[in-house]
C-alpha cells in the first residue's frame, strides 16, 4: 500500500510535468482523495515570485562590499574539531574517536604541565611549537565555557596574532601570513559566538565591548603600519580586517539596539575621518581614499539604522538627534579636506560628502527622544526594558568641544568620556583577566569636528563595568583650526606592546 | 552540481572550475559565483526571515562564510547551491536565535500582483502573499525542504543531501509542511 507521502509527491511531479492533470491524479487514488486535494493545490501553487530577487544596483555594490572583505579574509586555516578528533576513522567508530582524544588530551595536558606547551607559549609563525601554541589556543576555546569567554579568548589570542606580528616585522616578515589569517580567524570567531548568545542585554553588551575592542585593534595596527617601512603590509591588512569586523559588529547591534548602533557607527564615521585627516595632512592620499571608503561604508550603515529605526523601533528621534549633532562637523571636516588634497581627489571627497549630507537630509523628526536605550521590539514599539532616561555620566574633557555631555545607560559602570586628544596615544588591544580597560584619543581634527575619544576602564574588582555615551559639541574655533590636544583618553588596564 | 534555478544557465563543469579557482584564491571566480547565486540565496533567505534587509545583510554574510570554509567544499557531496543553502540556513538559525519578535511578518513581505506571475498553473484561493506568510511559520525543516522543492527547483535526492537525511524523511517533511501550511492558511481564512 503506497503511502500519502509517496503518493503526494508522484502526484506534484507528474502534475508538474504534464504528465497527468491533478483530475487525473486524484482519481487514481480515490481514498486518499480528500486528505491529496487541498496539498496538491497548495503544493502547485507554491511558486517563485519574480519580485523577489536583489535588486542590480544593491547586488552589484554588495558584489563589490563582499570581494573586498574577502580579499582581506584569508580561507579557514584550521580544521573544525569534529575533523581533527576523526583521525580518519568513520562515523561508526565514534567510540574510538572519544578514545583516541580522551589520550590525546590528556598527553596534551600533561605537557602543559611539563613545559612543551608553555615553552610552545613565545614561538612565532615558523617555529616548530608554533602549531602547538595553536593547538594549545583551540583546546583553551575548544573547553571555555560560554560564548562571552570564548570572545574574550579569541581577543586574547587576537592580540597575541598581533604582538606575534610586531616582533615578526623586525625578524622574519615573510612569515607573517599566518599571523595575519590567524588574526582574521579570531575576530571573525567572535561575531560567529556572539550570534550564539540570546540574552539580548548580555548580547548588546558584548557587542559594544567588542566594538571597543575592535577600535583599539584598529588604532594599534594602523600606528605599527604607519611606523613600517613596508607598503601594505601585514598590519595594514590586520587594520582593514578589525575595520571590517567594525561593520559587521554595528550591524549585529542595529537588530535590537538602532539607537547603540548609530552612536557606534558616528564614532568610527569619525574615526575614519580623522585618519583621512591625517593622512591628507602628511600628503599620504592613498591612505586617506582607504580611510574615506570606510568612511563611507559606515555612512551607508548610518542610513540604513536609520530606516532600521523607522521600521522597527521608537528610537528614530534619538538617532536624529546623534546625527544632528554630529553630521554637520563631519561635513566641515570634508569641506576643509577638499580644499586641502590636490585636485584629482577632490570629487571623490565631494560625492563622500554628499552621501554625509544625505544622511543629515534624512532626519525628519524633532529630537526629543533621548532616551531608549533597550533594544526595540516591533510588537509594542517599545523595547522590553523600561525606557532609560539619559543621565550624564561623563563630563566632556576634550578642548574642541562645548557643553558636551557624555550619556550613557544609568546601569553601566563608566561612560566614555569625550574629546579629542593626541594621535598617538599607544593604545593597545587587550584583554586582561580581571580587568578590562582601553582608551584611544583621536586628533588632531581639521576642523571644530566634534571630538570623540574613548575611555573606558572598569572600576570593580570584575572588570565587567562597560560604559557606552556620547560625548558632542560643536566646535567653537574658526575652520581650518587644528586641535591636536586636550582629549583625555583613558588607557586604564590597557598595556602594551 | 546544480544549476542556479531561474538565473543565467551554468553548466556543473563551469561550477566546479569556478569553485576550484575560488578555492585556490581567486577572488574574480568567487565574484562569478556571487553573480550566479545570490539571488537563490536572498530568495531563499528572504521567504525565511520576511524581512528584505536582514536578507540582504544574510545574503552577504553567507557569501562571506562561504569564502571562509570554500577549501572544504570538496569535502561535502552536496552540490553547490545546496552548500550554500547549508550556510543560509546556519545563519538564518542564528538570527533567529537573536530575534524574538517576528511583527514583521505583518508589514514587510512584498505584495504582489499574481497576476503578472506566469507560472500559473492552478487556481489557488491563497495569494502568494498568504502563502509566504505561512511558510514563515513552519518548523525550521519544512521551510527548508519546501523553499528547496518549491521555490528553488531541487529534486529529493538533492534535498536529503543537503539537509542530511533520507529521501524517505525529506517526503515525511514535505508532507507534514504542507499540512501545516493549509492549518495556517485555514486559520487565516477563519
Amino acid at each position: 500500500l503506497e503511502n500519502i507521502e509517496n503518493i503526494l509527491v508522484n502526484c506534484i511531479r507528474d502534475i508538474k510535468s504534464g504528465r497527468s492533470t491533478l483530475e487525473e491524479c486524484l482519481s487514481r487514488y480515490p481514498a486518499q482523495r480528500q486528505e491529496l486535494e487541498p496539498l496538491l493545490k497548495l503544493a502547485l501553487s507554491i511558486r517563485q515570485s519574480p519580485a523577489v530577487k536583489l535588486d542590480d544596483s544593491y547586488k552589484q555594490a554588495t558584489k563589490a562590499r563582499l570581494l573586498q572583505q574577502v580579499r582581506t579574509t584569508s580561507q579557514q586555516r584550521s580544521r573544525a574539531f569534529s575533523e581533527i578528533f576523526s583521525f580518519g576513522l568513520p562515523p561508526q567508530m565514534a567510540w574510538a574517536r572519544v578514545a583516541i582524544s580522551a589520550f590525546i588530551i590528556v598527553i596534551i595536558l600533561s605537557a602543559m604541565t611539563g613545559g612543551t606547551a608553555y615553552a610552545s607559549q613565545s614561538s612565532l609563525p615558523g617555529d616548530v611549537l608554533y602549531p602547538v601554541k595553536l593547538e594549545t589556543e583551540d583546546i583553551r576555546l575548544f573547553f571555555a565555557g560560554d560564548p562571552a569567554d570564548k570572545v574574550d579568548l579569541n581577543f586574547q589570542f587576537a592580540q597575541t596574532r598581533l604582538e606575534e606580528l610586531k616582533t615578526l616585522s623586525s625578524q622574519n616578515p615573510e612569515k607573517s601570513d599566518q599571523a595575519v589569517n590567524g588574526y582574521g580567524d579570531n575576530i571573525e570567531s567572535v561575531s560567529r559566538e556572539v550570534g550564539r548568545i540570546t540574552d539580548t542585554a548580555m548580547r548588546s553588551d558584548l557587542l559594544e565591548r567588542i566594538s571597543r575592542e575592535l577600535v583599539n585593534q584598529i588604532k594599534f595596527s594602523e600606528t605599527a603600519s604607519d611606523n613600517s617601512s613596508e607598503e601594505n603590509g601585514a598590519f595594514h591588512t590586520t587594520a582593514k580586517m578589525a575595520v571590517a569586523q567594525q561593520t559587521e559588529t554595528v550591524k549585529m547591534l542595529m537588530q535590537q539596539y538602532p539607537l547603540r548602533a548609530a552612536e557606534l557607527n558616528l564614532k568610527m564615521m569619525e574615526n575614519r575621518l580623522q585618519r583621512a585627516s591625517a593622512k591628507a595632512g602628511e600628503q599620504q592620499y592613498q591612505l586617506m581614499q582607504e580611510s574615506l571608503t570606510q568612511y563611507q561604508q559606515f555612512n551607508e550603515l548610518g542610513q540604513r539604522i536609520l530606516e532600521k529605526s523607522r521600521i522597527v523601533s521608537s528610537q528614530t528621534a534619538a538617532i536624529e538627534n546623534l546625527n544632528s549633532q554630529k553630521l554637520p562637523g563631519y561635513i566641515a571636516t570634508l569641506t576643509n579636506l577638499v580644499q586641502q588634497v590636490p585636485q584629482e581627489y577632490q570629487s571623490t571627497i565631494k560625492s563622500i560628502q554628499q552621501q554625509t549630507l544625505q544622511l543629515q537630509g534624512q532626519m525628519r523628526s524633532g529630537s526629543s527622544d533621548r532616551g531608549n536605550y533597550g533594544p526595540v521590539n516591533q510588537d509594542s514599539g517599545n523595547g522590553p526594558e523600561p525606557a532609560q532616561s539619559p543621565q550624564p555620566t561623563a563630563q566632556d574633557g576634550g578642548s574642541s568641544g562645548v557643553g558636551n555631555q557624555a550619556t550613557g545607560t544609568p546601569s553601566q559602570g563608566n561612560g566614555e568620556q569625550s574629546g579629542s586628544g593626541a594621535q598617538n596615544t599607544s593604545a593597545s588591544p587587550s584583554q586582561q583577566a580581571g580587568g578590562n580597560g582601553s582608551g584611544s584619543g583621536t586628533g588632531p581634527t581639521v576642523t571644530p569636528s566634534p571630538g570623540v575619544g574613548e575611555g573606558n576602564g572598569s572600576s570593580g574588582e570584575s572588570g565587567s563595568g562597560s560604559g557606552s555615551g556620547t560625548g558632542s559639541g560643536s566646535g567653537s574655533g574658526g575652520s581650518g583650526s587644528t586641535s591636536p590636544a586636550g582629549g583625555s583618553s583613558g588607557t586604564k588596564g590597557g598595556p602594551k606592546p | 552540481l546544480l544549476s542556479p534555478r531561474n538565473n543565467e544557465s551554468i553548466s556543473g563543469a563551469e561550477t566546479e572550475s569556478l569553485v576550484d579557482r575560488a578555492v585556490s584564491g581567486d577572488t574574480e571566480a568567487f565574484g562569478r559565483l556571487f553573480d550566479l547565486y545570490a539571488d537563490n540565496i536572498y530568495r531563499h533567505i528572504y521567504y525565511r526571515t520576511g524581512n528584505m534587509q536582514d536578507a540582504q545583510d544574510l545574503t552577504q554574510e553567507v557569501f562571506a562564510r562561504a569564502w571562509k570554509v570554500l577549501p572544504k567544499y570538496r569535502r561535502t557531496k552536496t552540490p553547490f547551491l545546496g552548500w550554500l543553502f547549508t550556510i543560509s540556513r546556519n545563519r538564518v538559525i542564528d538570527y533567529y536565535r537573536t530575534k524574538k519578535d517576528h511583527s514583521y511578518l505583518n508589514n514587510e513581505i512584498l505584495q504582489e500582483n499574481s497576476e503578472s506571475n506566469p507560472e500559473k498553473l492552478i487556481e489557488s484561493k491563497f495569494t502568494q502573499h498568504e502563502i509566504r506568510k505561512a511558510i514563515l511559520q513552519l518548523p525550521e525543516d519544512q521551510q527548508q525542504a519546501i523553499l528547496m522543492s518549491f521555490i528553488e527547483g531541487f529534486d529529493y535526492p538533492e534535498i536529503a543531501r543537503t539537509m542530511n537525511k533520507t529521501e524517505g524523511n525529506i517526503r515525511v517533511i514535505i508532507h507534514r509542511g504542507l499540512k501545516k501550511m493549509r492549518e495556517i492558511l485555514g486559520q487565516a481564512e477563519d
